[in-house]
């Protein structure tokens, strides 16, 4: 699922973005990534909603990526350090792209180690 | 010294016919075709504090040092940044004459009456360390009417020129000074010169100030080497300062928060709990909130500078980043007259205590 951010993103905006989110958190290992390449204000309700959305989707099993990252954008991440929690992507395409490269780096890890995966 | 000084404070270019009488005419500022406007962030450049002083201050000291007794100060524009101390240390105010030209003509009239001989026109700009007596000894020099100074190839916005035929010409003191350019002599500048036309260079001067590469003091006392604190700045005993650094007056530093890579968080700011500033200027009055990573900016307020992206961010949310409000400020200062023993000031640790707790458990609050 890709959800577009837009150019003001505040509390108002992130209550949109979790209803736009709920059908995909009913499927077991969601994924998401959150295009940012309009956004050009994001205040601390909207970061905190990027946080909760992280955590519901972790508790599924899936994962929230950033992709696109306007400048102003990386900069208010930079500025709270959540670029160091988000991964982060140039384009919704290598974004989309790296879900499905990780199934293979999981069974690379399996293949390298007999113990099995922790579900 | 027999010589009238005119400091303009660059800032929104006036307009070429702001006096009302028609078409644009040639400025001398413009004998380089630089750029049309000296905005930091918003304001001139000029009235931006550096290490506890703004330019426009600094300027003003270095010239009434090298002897200059007239010094007039105009701006191009509203001073939104400007503070009391510049306003005061102009001999002439512009407030009663509207239009930039005829304030400057009417200034230049007024040294004219005064007898003075020699005139010199600073735009600032650029900041520039210069030498009043070796510029004023090679006009002399060069009988030329009119003197520039160049740093390298670059034509700065300082020019000497006799007042001789400014009294002599005939149409407005703008008009005679653009007869006199042609005459032009050029005057090559050695020394420290940043052209302050980006914010970049404002970082560098601040970087250079405190490696000590040019004349700027910091305006403090100086509690450890390479570390200046200004009058009242209050810093936590468990926040970490890197030298080089300055913390302005009356700026206060919370507590975990660290200052590195030659920061300057000039007066009347508060970093906030959990904050790190590294490579960064803090301009007057601002707020960082808690938990923050600011580095690689100037922040002013609102706004934030990024040097190595080189784009300006507004962020409307203020619990990250804003202006320490006026009642913040007074709390801040009856705490330190009370101190940490007063039932104020227990109050305010508390409080402190409080942010630094939920801090560690969540970084963000809800603003629903």
């Amino acid at each position: 699922m890709v959800i577009k951010l837009p150019e003001y993103v505040s509390a108002k905006e992130a209550r949109t973005f979790m209803r736009a989110l709920q059908p995909e958190l009913r499927r077991d290992r969601p994924r998401v990534v959150v295009d940012m390449s309009a956004v050009k204000d994001i205040d601390t309700a909207a970061l905190d909603m990027l946080l909760e959305c992280m955590s519901k989707i972790a508790r599924r099993d899936g994962a929230v990526k950033l992709a696109g990252i306007s400048p102003e954008a990386a900069t208010v991440l930079e500025l709270t350090r959540m670029d160091q929690v988000f991964e982060m992507f140039p384009t919704v395409s290598e974004a989309s792209s790296s879900f499905s490269v990780a199934p293979v780096d999981n069974k690379l890890s399996d293949e390298a180690s007999p113990q099995p995966a922790v579900a | 010294m027999n010589i009238g000084v005119i400091v303009t404070i660059a800032g929104h270019r006036h307009s070429e016919t702001d006096d009302g009488k028609g078409a644009p005419r040639k400025r001398i500022e413009n004998a380089n075709g630089r750029a049309t406007s000296r905005l930091l962030m918003g304001s001139p450049v000029g009235s931006c504090d550096v290490l506890g002083q703004s330019i426009i201050d600094r300027v003003v000291a270095r010239l009434r040092g090298s002897g200059a007794q007239w010094i007039s100060i105009i701006s191009e524009g509203p001073l939104p940044g400007c503070t009391a101390s510049s306003a005061s240390s102009s001999l002439y105010r512009t407030g009663s004459i509207p239009g930039f030209w005829p304030a400057w003509d009417s200034v230049v009239s007024e040294y004219l009456n005064q007898g003075v001989e020699t005139l010199l026109l600073v735009r600032l700009g650029p900041y520039v360390e210069l030498d009043l007596g070796d510029l004023l000894r090679f006009h002399r020099e060069t009988a030329s009417p009119l003197t520039q100074v160049y740093h390298r190839h670059t034509a700065l916005d300082l020019v000497v020129v006799d007042a001789a035929p400014l009294r002599e010409g005939t149409g407005s003191f703008r008009t005679r000074l653009s007869a006199l350019i042609p005459q032009r002599q050029r005057y090559s500048f050695p020394g420290y010169t940043n052209l302050l036309a980006q914010p970049a260079d404002l970082r560098r001067l601040v970087q250079d100030a405190l490696s000590g590469q040019c004349g700027i003091r910091p305006v403090g006392r100086e509690v450890r080497p390479g570390i200046w604190y200004g009058e009242g700045a209050r810093v936590d005993r468990t926040a970490t300062i890197l030298a080089p650094a300055f913390i302005g007056a009356e700026t206060c530093i919370e507590a975990s928060s660290s200052i590195s890579g030659a920061s300057a968080v000039e007066r009347q700011c508060e970093v906030d709990c959990g904050t790190s500033v590294d490579d960064c200027c803090v301009l007057p009055g601002t707020y960082l909130g808690m938990g923050l990573n600011v580095q690689h900016a100037l922040v002013k307020g609102s706004k934030l500078f990024h040097l190595n992206r080189d784009i300006e961010v507004e962020i409307s949310d203020s619990r990250l980043i804003g202006t320490t409000s006026p009642s913040r400020q007074l709390s801040k200062r009856a705490r330190s007259v009370l101190g940490p023993s007063g039932t104020f000031g227990s109050s305010l640790v508390t409080r402190s205590s409080q942010l630094a707790s939920l801090l560690t458990t969540r970084r963000f609050g809800r603003s629903n």
